[in-house]
Parts: C-alpha cells; sequence; structure tokens
C-alpha cells in the first residue's frame, strides 16, 4: 500500500512538474576527426588517426521558480587513438574494434530555492577561483581533454547556498563519490570592486586542509589570481600554489592573456595525492601560458595558445582556428603539439605527439 | 519716406529677435526633453538584435532584458545563447554560462568590444541616463532627418571618462527623441553611427523601437535592434539584479 502511495505522489509531482512547465533541452552535435603524429615511441605506431562525435544534450525544468531539475550529458563514440586512451574508463562500452561509446553526465541535479536559501543535490559543475587555464582553486570539477572547448565534468554533491548580499553568498558543500567525501566552505563577494572568493577545503581521504582566496578586478589591465595553502598531517607535506594572471585587448580585436602558475611541492613525492587533487595535467612546479586570440569579425576568430613547463622547459601549444558558418554551426582546425615530458611525470605521455582535427559543432 | 523703409526693417528685425527668442529653447532645455522623455523607473523588454556582415547570412540574436536604475539583467532566448545571461550592477558587467556555470567580470578594457559579436559594445550598453553632464553641449543648427524637423546637438567630453570624446545628435523637434548620433574619437574621426525609427508611444513618452548601428572602423557592418515588447514602470524585484539570480 505504502508503495503505491509512494508512486502516486511521485507520479502526481513529476507530472506536475512537466505539464505546467515546458522541458527545455537544447545541446550541440560535435564532431571532429584528425590524425596524431608520435616522435619516436616504441608502443605506438607513428601515425594513427582519431576521431570523436558528441552528442550533448541538455535538459532544463523549472517550476514555479522554486524547483529546478537540470542536467546535461554527453554520448560520445569514440574513434582510434581517442578510443586507445579513453577506452579504460568505467563509463565506456566498446561497439567495435577501435570504436567505443562513453557517456558522460556532466550534470544531473536538483535545486530547492526558498528565501534566501538555495539547495543543489547531485551531480553540479563546481566552479572556484578565476583562472582560464590554470586554477589551483578549482579541484572539483574535471577537465574533459577530449573536448576542444575544455568543458567540464561535475561531481556528485549537496550544495547550500545563503545569499547575504546582492553580491554576496555562503555556501557549504559536501562532494563525495561514495569512496571519499570532502567538504567545503566558501565566501564569494565584491569587496572594493574586487570579485573575492575565499574557500576552505578539508579532503577527508588526504587527511588534508587547504585554505585559498581568489580575487579579480580592473587595473587598467584585467587581474586576477588565486592562492592555496595545504596543510597535511605530515607537515612534509605541507605545500602552496599560486595562481597571477593578466589580460588586456587591442584594437577591439585582439586578446592577450598570460597566466602564470607555482606549486611549491616537489611531484615526485605527492604524485598520488596530486593526482587525487588534480583535475587538470598542470600539476608540475609551474607554468606560463600565453594566449592571443584575434577575433577577426563576428564570423571568424583565431586563437594561439602556449603553455610552457618552466621546469624542464617542454611546451603544448594550441593553434585554433573557428569559422561560423551558419546560425548554429561553426567549423573549426585544431592543431596540438606537445613536446616531451610535458606533464613532468616519469614515463606519463613522456613523448613529442601533433595533432590535427577538423571538428563541426551543430547547435540545437 | 526713406526714414519710413528704415524704421520698418528696424522693427521687422525687433519683432523676429522677439519672437524667435521667446519661441527657441535652449539646448539644456532640448537635452533635458530629451532625458525627460527618454528615462523611466523600470522596463522590461524583448530585443531582437540582427547582425549584417557584407555577404553573409543576417545573424539573429534574440534577449529580454530587466532594466531598473542602474542596474540591468540580460537573458538570451535563442537556442544557440540561451546558456548566456549578463548582469550589469552600476558599472560592473558579469557574464554567466549556464552550460559551464561560470561566472566572469567583463574587465574594462573589453567593454569597447562588440556584445555577443554585434556592433553595439558593451560599453554602449552600460552608458545610461545623465551621460550629458558630461559633455559641453552646443546647438548648432536645425535641419530635416528622414523629414523629421531637428535639433542637431554636438556635444564634446568635459571630463576624461567617457565612451566617445564627441558625439553630434539630430533630436526631433517634436518628440524629444534622437534620431541619429554620430560619435567621434578625440582626432574627430567617426566611431559609430545610431539611426533610431519607429517611434510608439507609452504613455506620455516617445520611444523609437528600432536601432541601427554602425561600427564605421568595420567594413560594412551593422546592427539591427528590434524592441519587439516593452513594458515601462513595471515593478521588477530587488534580487533579480543579484549574483544568486544570475547563476541561479
Amino acid at each position: 500500500m505504502r508503495f503505491f502511495i509512494l508512486v502516486y505522489l511521485l507520479t502526481n509531482f513529476f507530472s506536475n512538474i512537466f505539464t505546467q512547465n515546458i522541458l527545455d533541452i537544447s545541446g550541440h552535435f560535435f564532431n571532429s576527426f584528425g590524425v596524431v603524429y608520435f616522435d619516436d615511441v616504441s608502443f605506438l605506431k607513428d601515425t594513427s588517426y582519431l576521431g570523436i562525435s558528441t552528442l550533448r544534450l541538455n535538459f532544463i525544468n523549472e517550476f514555479k521558480n522554486f524547483i529546478k531539475i537540470d542536467g546535461s550529458t554527453d554520448f560520445s563514440i569514440l574513434y582510434g587513438f581517442y578510443s586507445e586512451l579513453f577506452s579504460r574508463l568505467e563509463n565506456s562500452t566498446k561497439l567495435n574494434d577501435n570504436v567505443f561509446l562513453e557517456v558522460n553526465v556532466r550534470k544531473l541535479y536538483i535545486m530547492f530555492k526558498y528565501s534566501l536559501l538555495d539547495i543543489y543535490l547531485g551531480r553540479q559543475l563546481l566552479k572556484f577561483g578565476e583562472g582560464y587555464i590554470f586554477s589551483p582553486l578549482n579541484q572539483f570539477s574535471k577537465i574533459d581533454l577530449k573536448d576542444i572547448s575544455f568543458s567540464r565534468i561535475g561531481s556528485d554533491s549537496l550544495r547550500v547556498k545563503i545569499q547575504f548580499s546582492d553580491t554576496g553568498y555562503f555556501e557549504k558543500i559536501i562532494i563525495s563519490d561514495f569512496k571519499s567525501t570532502d567538504y567545503v566552505l566558501k565566501l564569494n563577494s565584491l569587496v572594493w570592486n574586487l570579485d573575492t572568493s575565499v574557500v576552505s577545503i578539508y579532503h577527508k581521504k588526504l587527511n588534508w586542509l587547504s585554505f585559498g582566496f581568489s580575487l579579480k578586478g580592473d587595473l587598467v589591465l584585467g587581474i586576477w589570481s588565486e592562492v592555496l595553502y595545504n596543510f597535511a598531517q605530515d607537515i612534509s607535506k605541507n605545500f602552496y600554489s599560486y595562481l597571477v594572471g593578466v589580460d588586456y585587448s587591442f584594437l577591439e580585436k585582439i586578446l592577450c592573456r598570460i597566466e602564470y602558475i607555482y606549486n611549491s611541492y616537489n611531484i615526485e613525492n605527492f604524485l598520488q595525492e596530486v593526482m587525487y587533487l588534480s583535475n587538470y595535467p598542470f600539476i608540475s612546479e609551474n607554468y606560463l601560458a600565453t594566449q592571443i586570440e584575434f577575433i577577426f569579425d563576428f564570423f571568424n576568430n583565431l586563437t594561439l595558445l602556449s603553455i610552457t613547463n618552466l621546469t624542464n622547459n617542454s611546451n603544448f601549444f594550441i593553434f585554433s582556428y573557428k569559422r561560423n558558418l551558419l546560425q548554429n554551426l561553426d567549423l573549426s582546425f585544431t592543431l596540438r603539439y606537445t613536446t616531451k615530458n610535458f606533464f613532468g611525470i616519469k614515463d606519463f605521455l613522456d613523448f613529442k605527439m601533433l595533432t590535427f582535427l577538423i571538428g563541426l559543432n551543430i547547435k540545437y | 519716406m526713406r526714414v519710413w523703409v528704415k524704421m520698418k526693417k528696424f522693427l521687422t528685425f525687433i519683432f523676429v529677435f522677439i519672437f524667435t527668442d521667446l519661441f527657441s529653447i535652449s539646448v539644456d532645455e532640448i537635452l533635458k526633453r530629451v532625458e525627460q522623455n527618454l528615462s523611466f523607473n523600470s522596463l522590461i523588454m524583448t530585443v531582437r538584435m540582427e547582425i549584417f556582415s557584407p555577404n553573409q547570412p543576417i545573424r539573429i540574436k534574440k534577449f529580454k532584458a530587466w532594466i531598473s536604475d542602474k542596474n540591468s539583467y540580460v537573458e538570451f532566448l535563442n537556442k544557440e545563447d540561451k546558456h548566456i545571461r549578463y548582469l550589469k550592477l552600476d558599472k560592473k558587467m558579469w557574464i554567466y554560462d549556464k552550460e559551464e556555470n561560470n561566472t566572469f567580470l567583463i574587465s574594462g578594457h573589453l567593454l569597447k568590444q562588440g556584445m555577443m559579436g554585434s556592433d553595439v559594445s558593451y560599453e554602449d550598453i552600460l552608458e545610461q541616463e545623465k551621460i550629458y553632464e558630461k559633455y559641453k553641449p552646443e546647438l548648432l543648427k536645425e535641419e530635416k532627418f528622414n523629414e523629421r524637423d531637428c535639433y542637431v546637438v554636438v556635444l564634446t567630453a568635459k571630463v576624461k571618462q567617457v565612451s566617445y570624446f564627441k558625439r553630434k545628435m539630430w533630436i526631433d523637434k517634436e518628440y524629444f527623441v534622437p534620431l541619429k548620433e554620430e560619435v567621434y574619437s578625440k582626432n574627430d574621426k567617426l566611431l559609430k553611427v545610431f539611426e533610431s525609427s519607429d517611434i510608439k508611444f507609452y504613455k506620455n513618452k516617445a520611444y523609437p523601437t528600432k536601432s541601427v548601428i554602425s561600427d564605421k572602423l568595420k567594413k560594412d557592418t551593422k546592427t539591427e535592434i528590434i524592441i519587439e515588447e516593452i513594458i515601462f514602470d513595471v515593478e521588477i524585484p530587488q534580487d533579480f539584479f543579484s549574483w544568486r539570480h544570475l547563476e541561479r
């Protein structure tokens, strides 16, 4: 009897949601294909093909402005070298030789809004800090390295957000993947015209406590910074990271951006912890990123990005050209080049690699 | 007889002088009337933005804006940009990308760039009422523009903190609506031309519902802004203009 009452209540609840509001569906279909060249790698062929076709499905439903359900899932078919790289992931299924299907639930959460309180429950994108390329504070939403726009994958969490002013809120977040749990307290506010956030993180599995802050403002140049200090139980494992970034635009067409990050640890002693904490591959001691974006007009956009690992002088370059062909259709060419030992980890992708990709993105 | 002719000329001069002075309007009064006509407590509007470029099909963007005092909030409605929202609080502006849950403060140097690739810069949007206080006005002449009688007013910047050094405006004599505006740099280079038309009346206000903006530094481009729906002086909850609402 109780089961039927529960089913009745749930059916009633969801039918109310879906009949009184229109479910808003959007997303894109991205198809990219190319070749990759390896220099002197014994276990790989000199040249391989690679490709990815991704259907992104976003949906959102708001019910009378106090409940929201928001989701985004990527269904990707990986070919060639991509399938070799990512086939071991839990969420991929083999379809054929060298063809895998990967399903990535980027976000799926329900949000309740009451008075000054917002409660988010489920997989959500947690963005901390201000960095564009590097971000020591941004530890909980992984970068999808297959995606050329470096989109993110969410974390399973419970987030409580309390607003205290138009430009200020406090957040308490519990992040759990059922194997480990992390706790975050975060304060966001506009202070002296600077976007400011103060963060404290407790990593239960590592028994680490981290404190940090980020700032963003204007000083002729756009300027931003992040600082993070990690306290470990073993004092020898304490370390800090900081990031400084500036940008400036010229002639309303050219945007230059520079970011520098410094991590005070020695990667070889911290490999396990850093791999657990980091969501991007920039985990060596210090990196410098230089980005120049040419916005020729509404239709043509060219980006040059260079990231240098200053510890071992290795590099990662991206050249990317995007053309808007139709209202919802973009064509892109991307060239990536990685020199030896860019990640700074022994035997991890420790070879030269050149990738050329042509992509087509249809938004719907 | 000659004395009478001289006398007549003199009287005509006095008559014309007195009456033109009585019916003429000062440049400050013109700008005050423009400001009165275009000012509002709050408004909600749905806008269609058409971006024209040579040899390209038109790109169409649609957004809804809530504006109150010095604050505004914008949500894009067209499918391709539906994940983008803007919040402007006084002189600060943020973009929120809903798909990536990412909020960016738009740095000052980026404010001159075209909003969503259009000829309208963020600065044009940020600039609101009382901009005339920053300029020294001069009534240049009266002339017709699009068959409407207009005052031609030139504004020259008194302070450094302005988007454009000089503005030349054609203000409709009847409705006190700027029908055309040319903006210039300090070295007198024409930067942009704004043209307004399709005047509609809301209560006692005349409001142009179509504007064409052309950036003269770009070749043969223009952006048309068509107000499809507009409601004046509606109550907008204060929490609309907050980070919480932007990132909701």
